[in-house]
């Protein structure tokens, strides 16, 4: 118990100790690094905040995300829908297939999709960087959504239909607003996913200006290797982290189909 | 109002036929009840006529017209689901407006409809209530309401009494049938209570393994059950089915239980005549047994000896367990507290309203 508490807590305090070192707690020219830092600063985020590559890359990480989470939601939750509610002959045949993505390794399937996005013109951009999160997503949201789904009872969209609504009436109108905190979870999962995806957006994004949090943390790696602005970045990646996860916790305790059924 | 008819309906899930060849008409406002034990296809017969579910063979029509392919939403008839099924992310009044506002009923009317079936069902000061904040009554209620306010020609209700407590369950059977006389919907009612489905209904269908085995009046199906299965179902306590045997003996037909006889009504004979020396099953309601010494001699030629095994009051009267010649059989009388449990009784079987039932068919031989 003591050793997984400090493998885990370790690197997350030496990322935080770094973030807020001042310069002669790093370089110390040969003496020990200090276990805390000689005088604790916000020097560096200060940086990141007038840095515009910073800010330029936290947006796209941003826009990148939303836009993953509209496009993963918009198509995975009422396909879920569709694979739960209704049966059909293959139909787990056709789930599997839909999740199939997740079996290859992600460093598998990369050189295939940026090689088909830079034919399609979709490098360099925000759009593509976001439909290839989507693409990674679809498969976790349909299973999220599926689970989500399968707990709304039948009778519910069967009530709307005697009472004189569609099938698309039921599905917005009923269906929808009940899973709508499961279908919340998947989002913020989603949300994560995109947020600190590496691979894919680097592969895409190498040869341009714009950069996602992550792929700027490694391009500037790769340019100047000072550890207490690196680890102040890294700081930056993971505070939105921590808060979505609370955020799930929250949506998570609501019972939504409470007092439907009996 | 509305006319239904289901003719040559069979319903198949994979292997299991669920319905087999449902005839049955129902009038013009009437109140059917489809009853049976869990898993006869009532349930399955309803969800049909919804729409909700596809008939494998057959047509249903509604006031003449064929309706199998027309959805559920365009056949103008309301629902209460076994569940409810209540929205769970709307108020009571949203849930009761659903329908409503589906069919573009104007605002003003649609919160008129909404009072009044408030009221109705007093569910008054519940209204912005969300369906996880009522009890199962309330919910039950609301359940209701939604589909009344539509003032729908069909009224489909799906055990929408089991899940009240006996006396919520009283007061709504009573509401149930003041509602029907109101509207004058055209109501199928489904229920696995028999004594709901008699109380309730001007009709009652019994159903079985999917087949209808017996359409009448309540008291018609109570007092001609057509078989073996109606008799046991209708009637509370149930009816006492015992295994005898028919002998002749001059111009005089008995029945006989182990050691003792019976005689049955000269009007019977004819019927009896084809079943002598066979052996064949006896049924009698616990209230058509009565303790000698509160009968009038006529029927004392039926009398037998029995002993009292257990005594249930109920207040207005008793249930007694009695053992005749081994066999053991319930009686009702409302000389209440006239035995006590180990009591010698000598009993009268009112042979002008018993049945008897083929042992092969299980066909009343009387119908």
């Amino acid at each position: 118990m003591v050793v997984i508490l400090f493998l885990v807590s370790a690197p997350l305090f030496i990322m935080i100790k770094y973030s807020i070192s001042d310069r002669s707690s790093v370089v110390t020219g040969g003496a020990v690094i200090p276990l805390w830092p000689h005088q604790p600063t916000l020097e560096q985020f200060r940086g990141l905040a007038t840095m515009d590559r910073f800010a330029y890359s936290a947006l796209a990480s941003l826009e990148i995300a939303l836009l993953a989470v509209a496009i993963s939601l918009l198509i995975g939750a009422p396909a879920a829908y569709a694979l739960v509610r209704y049966r059909f002959p293959g139909i787990m045949v056709l789930a599997t297939f839909l999740i199939s993505i997740r079996f290859f390794p992600d460093i598998v399937s990369v050189v295939p999709i940026t090689e088909t996005f830079i034919t399609a013109g979709l490098i360099n951009s925000i759009i593509g960087v976001a439909l290839v999160h989507s693409l990674l997503s679809i498969p976790y949201v349909l299973f999220i959504a599926m689970g989500v789904f399968e707990a709304i009872p039948r009778d519910l969209d069967e009530q709307a239909q005697v009472l004189g609504a569609g099938k698309l009436y039921s599905f917005v109108h009923v269906v929808l607003p009940v899973a709508l905190p499961g279908l919340a979870a998947a989002a913020i999962y989603v949300f994560l996913l995109s947020w600190d995806e590496f691979i894919f957006a680097y592969f895409l994004l190498v040869f341009g200006d714009l950069s996602t949090l992550p792929v700027l943390l490694r391009k500037i790696l790769s340019w100047t290797p000072q550890h207490n602005l690196l680890a102040a970045l890294s700081v930056m990646l993971s505070v939105p982290v921590i808060i979505f996860t609370f955020l799930v916790q929250n949506y998570m305790r609501t019972g939504a189909a409470a007092g439907a059924v009996k | 109002m509305a006319e239904i008819t289901f003719s040559h309906i069979s319903k198949r899930f994979g292997k299991y036929e669920v319905v087999r060849d449902f005839n049955l008409t129902v009038q013009h406002g009437e109140f059917v009840t489809l009853v049976g034990p869990s898993g006869c296809g009532k349930t399955t017969t309803l969800r049909m006529l919804a729409g909700l579910e596809e008939p494998t063979s057959g047509d249903i029509l509604i006031d003449g017209r064929r309706v199998n392919d027309i959805p559920p939403q365009k056949r103008d008839l309301a629902m209460v689901f076994q569940s409810y099924a209540l929205f769970p992310h709307m108020t009571v009044a949203e849930n009761i407006a659903f329908g409503l506002k589906l069919k573009g009923v104007p605002r003003s009317t649609i919160v008129e409809k909404i009072d009044w079936a408030l009221k109705l069902l007093t569910l008054q000061g519940l209204d912005e209530r969300r369906p996880r904040d009522l009890s199962g009554g309330q919910r039950q209620r609301v359940a209701l309401a939604r589909a009344l306010v539509l003032t729908p020609k069909i009224l489909l209700l799906d055990e929408p009494l089991s899940n009240l407590d006996a006396k919520l369950r009283l007061r709504m059977r009573a509401e149930l049938k003041r509602i029907h006389r109101d509207l004058r919907s055209t109501i199928l009612y489904v229920t696995h209570d028999q004594v709901e489905a008699m109380s309730l209904s001007d009709r009652v269908a019994v159903m079985h393994e999917g087949s209808l085995v017996q359409v009448g009046t309540p008291l018609d199906v109570y007092r001609m059950p057509e078989n073996i299965f109606v008799a046991g179902f209708i009637g509370s306590p149930a009816i006492n089915l015992l295994p005898a045997h028919l002998t002749g003996k001059g111009n005089d037909i008995f029945i006989a239980i182990e050691s003792c006889r019976f005689a049955i009504p000269e009007r019977l004979h004819g019927a009896c005549r084809p079943y002598l020396e066979q052996d064949i099953t006896l049924g009698i309601r616990p209230e058509h047994i009565y303790d000698i010494r509160f009968t009038q001699g006529a029927l004392a030629y039926t009398a037998t000896d029995v002993t009292v095994d257990v005594v249930e009051p109920l207040g207005d009267r008793d249930i007694f367990e009695v053992t005749m010649a081994g066999i053991s059989l319930a009686m009702v009388t409302d000389a209440t507290g006239s035995a006590y449990p180990g009591m010698k009784l000598t009993i009268v079987f009112d042979m002008e309203k018993a049945h008897l039932f083929d042992r092969n068919s299980g066909n009343n031989i009387f119908v």
